[in-house]
């Protein structure tokens, strides 16, 4: 956080450099969600951590002096494990796409502010081992993510910028109906299962994103 | 300008440190399972963690899972005589940390005939863990077990027991606590009557017997206001503890067999005048028959004109008792082996036993005995008592219902079985791949079903022709229970719940269902 801080100062006094105008961006990071609802909380006490790589594309629609409207696209991924009644571990993945957009007001060519918006699949695997036996299930969910950011370059050349941006939101996801079931031994034939559902895993939450940034 | 973008900074910053928030308590609980239970058609599951009951009910093709909310902490469950109810102790919980509740010790019972209803949660205060029930199902007593009360608490009293009339709702007088007299020592157990009405006092009434150490406390449970009538057993010596008690409500009578006992004690409840307000209208008068020894096993049966018979085997005098429960007369039959298991046949169904069969388990004899119990009451006829030699000691014998066969158990690791035919008193040998870890009968005797955790396979004995069979289970398993309706239902010991549910003995693979998953089912969706 220290550090964030200091990025934050640096670029902030930094010195004059010529103004920005790319078309593209590539963005690679990683972020951290709360997870806090009742569905996530009965199966780990983690965040989800993981990482997420973007692109996007300036749509100069010049709807407003210093605002640019960028449609993006995105690929997240990320993971939490933890415990249930003491006795029994649990391990949460995910990976999801997006779509949407992002609105970026320029504050100073070294800092800017955005709102973005996006939507996407998500597809959550739960996993639980107990007393021996391991049981798994997967699920696609849809994701709606809204968040504000912050970005502060390093670089910015008409060609070619560099910075970081910080991002700060919310992702509302559907939940998604999992029953989890042992694997078989597919060298034999088994019994047909009837598999109790253990509900739907809701992992919906507020994140923190910190991601590189590069546009070109 | 700079402001502004320190305090983008800055709340970015706060906002990236206050991200763990804690997760709710209940997630963290310990969890214990406890069953599978079997009821007539259901098997249930009771969750400590999850604070509910899980019902499989396995009557149809189709097996229907439905789930009961108990209280916290369930402790101790038992099912009913007649296998419809299912009563369960939860000790409740003392909110300490955020997230947690206060509540108390509740005894909860659920009729599973009706899946509609929610449980029935009596207020017991006390976290008892032990359940006795009446034969008829109204009334049921939660009592501390020898090892007490835990260390949770600032008081502790061992000899408090909770009357809970099963018949009226929960209420201030319902359930009733209560401490009876201990002298030093504290129940072992609790055995409730029939009902039973003692002469002169009009009604039937459900009497407990409390079980102690050198005591036996005689308790009206259906006016449990009333003060207990204590019993003292010790003769200066050892300890004598009571041990089993066997009723005759036609004469309401009770006999009791103790450890360490001289002879079989008779409690005869007559009525008396009540002495105070709210007292007893009852005393027991009690004689020991006379029989000459210890008893170290009574058994019980009805004869076809409904009179009541009690055997007990007296190994001190070499003989077994047979005992009118009316008149209290009773015929010795002299056997030279310390006798200490009685077993009747047929057992179950609705055929009074007309044969005994008399094992000494701790001896580790290589013979039984077996009694014609026709015509046992006229002294005329010779007592007509055969024995059967085996090949090797017998180590636990375990009675086929509705059957006339036994399960002889020659080994403590239950691999060298036989099958005992007391119609034709012979034997056939059994063996097995493995401990027979769990093992039940199918609810008319036809078959034995047995299961080791070692082997992936369910054995079945046909007990008509001693034909054995096996069904290949995808799964090693923990448990085997047989239902009413001859279903068998195989636990695999899966924290998550993994059953696999055989329709019959002679079922073929293809017929029968895996169920996975019930003990979490729709877990994520609600908070304990």
């Amino acid at each position: 956080m220290r550090t964030l801080l200091a990025l934050a100062l640096m670029s902030i006094a930094g010195t004059a450099a010529p103004a920005f105008a790319g078309n593209h961006e590539i963005t690679f990071g990683s972020h951290n969600r709360a997870l806090r609802t009742s569905s996530a909380n009965a199966v780990t006490n983690d965040t989800l951590g993981g990482g997420h790589l973007g692109v996007a594309r300036h749509l100069r629609l010049d709807l407003y002096t210093r605002l640019e409207v960028w449609a993006t696209g995105g690929f997240n991924w990320g993971g939490a494990e933890g415990t249930l009644f003491q006795s029994m571990t649990t391990e949460i993945d995910s990976y999801g796409f997006t779509l949407g957009g992002r609105a970026r007001y320029t504050l100073h060519r070294l800092l800017h502010v955005s709102a973005r918006v996006d939507v996407g699949p998500a597809h959550q695997s739960l996993t639980i081992v107990g007393n021996g036996h391991t049981v798994s299930d997967a699920a696609w969910a849809g994701t709606a993510t809204a968040a504000i950011g912050v970005d502060l370059m390093l670089l910015a050349f008409p060609r070619f910028s560099l910075g970081f941006r910080f991002d700060l939101g919310y992702v509302a996801a559907t939940g998604a109906s999992l029953s989890p079931r042992q694997e078989g031994d597919s060298s034999k034939i088994e019994l047909d299962a009837m598999q109790a559902s253990i509900g739907k895993l809701d992992l919906g939450g507020r994140f923190l994103a910190f991601s590189v940034l590069s546009q070109f | 300008m700079r402001l502004l973008y320190l305090a983008c900074a800055l709340s970015l910053s706060t906002t990236a440190c206050a991200w763990n928030d804690e997760r709710p308590i209940v997630w963290e609980r310990q969890r214990s399972v406890l069953g599978p239970i079997s009821l007539k058609t259901q098997i249930a599951y009771v969750d400590s963690a999850l604070d509910r009951v899980t019902l499989l009910d396995l009557e149809n093709d189709t097996p229907r899972i439905t789930t009961k909310n108990i209280g916290r902490n369930a402790m101790h469950v038992v099912p009913s005589h007649d296998r419809h109810q299912l009563f369960v102790i939860t000790r409740g919980e003392e909110a300490i940390h955020h997230g947690q509740i206060d509540q108390e010790a509740m005894f909860w019972a659920l009729d599973t005939n009706n899946m509609q209803a929610d449980a029935i949660a009596y207020t017991i205060g006390s976290p008892f863990d032990r359940i006795a029930v009446a034969p008829d199902n109204t009334i049921a007593i939660a009592y501390f077990s020898a090892a007490g009360p835990d260390a949770q608490g600032f008081f502790r009293n061992p000899n408090e027991l909770a009357v809970i009339d099963l018949t009226r709702p929960p209420g201030d007088d319902n359930p009733v606590l209560k401490t009876i007299r201990s002298f030093g020592s504290v129940p072992e157990g609790i055995s409730l009557s029939p009902p039973m009405i003692v002469p002169g006092t009009g009604t039937a009434r459900t009497f407990g017997f409390i079980l102690s150490a050198n005591n036996l406390t005689v308790l009206d449970v259906s006016n449990p206001t009333r003060r207990e009538i204590s019993i003292r057993l010790d003769l200066g010596g050892a300890p004598v503890i009571p041990r089993e008690v066997v009723f005759a409500p036609n004469t309401a009578s009770a006999y009791v067999r103790s450890d360490n006992a001289r002879d079989v004690l008779q409690v005869l409840l007559q009525s008396a005048p009540a002495t105070m307000d709210n007292g007893n209208d009852y005393r027991p008068q009690l004689a020991e028959l006379g029989a000459g020894g210890g008893p170290t096993d009574i058994a019980v049966y009805d004869d076809a004109t409904g009179k009541r018979y009690i055997l007990a085997a007296t190994p001190n005098t070499s003989e077994v008792v047979v005992i009118d429960a009316d008149t209290a007369q009773f015929r010795s039959v002299p056997v030279s082996d310390p006798i200490d298991r009685i077993l009747l046949f047929p057992t179950g169904g609705t055929e009074p036993p007309h044969k005994a069969l008399f094992a000494s388990i701790g001896a580790k004899m290589k013979r039984v005995h077996v009694l014609d119990l026709e015509h046992i009451n006229d002294p005329l006829t010779q007592a007509s008592i055969r024995r059967i030699d085996l090949d090797q000691a017998i180590r636990d014998v375990v009675p086929v219902p509705e059957r006339e066969l036994a399960m002889l158990v020659h080994d403590d690791n239950r691999t060298v079985l036989g099958l005992l035919d007391m119609e034709t008193e012979s034997t056939s040998p059994l063996l097995g791949v493995g401990k027979l870890d769990s093992y039940d009968f199918s609810p008319d005797g036809s078959y034995l079903i047995g299961a080791t955790p070692n082997v992936s396979r369910v054995g079945f004995v046909a007990l008509d022709n001693l034909h054995p069979t096996d069904f290949r289970l995808d799964d090693a398993p923990f448990r085997v229970l047989s239902t009413a309706n001859a279903k068998i239902f195989v636990d695999h010991g899966d924290p998550l719940g993994h059953a696999t549910i055989i329709p019959s003995p002679s079922a073929s693979r293809e017929e029968a269902t895996v169920l996975a998953g019930f003990l979490t089912i729709n877990l994520l969706d609600s908070e304990p």
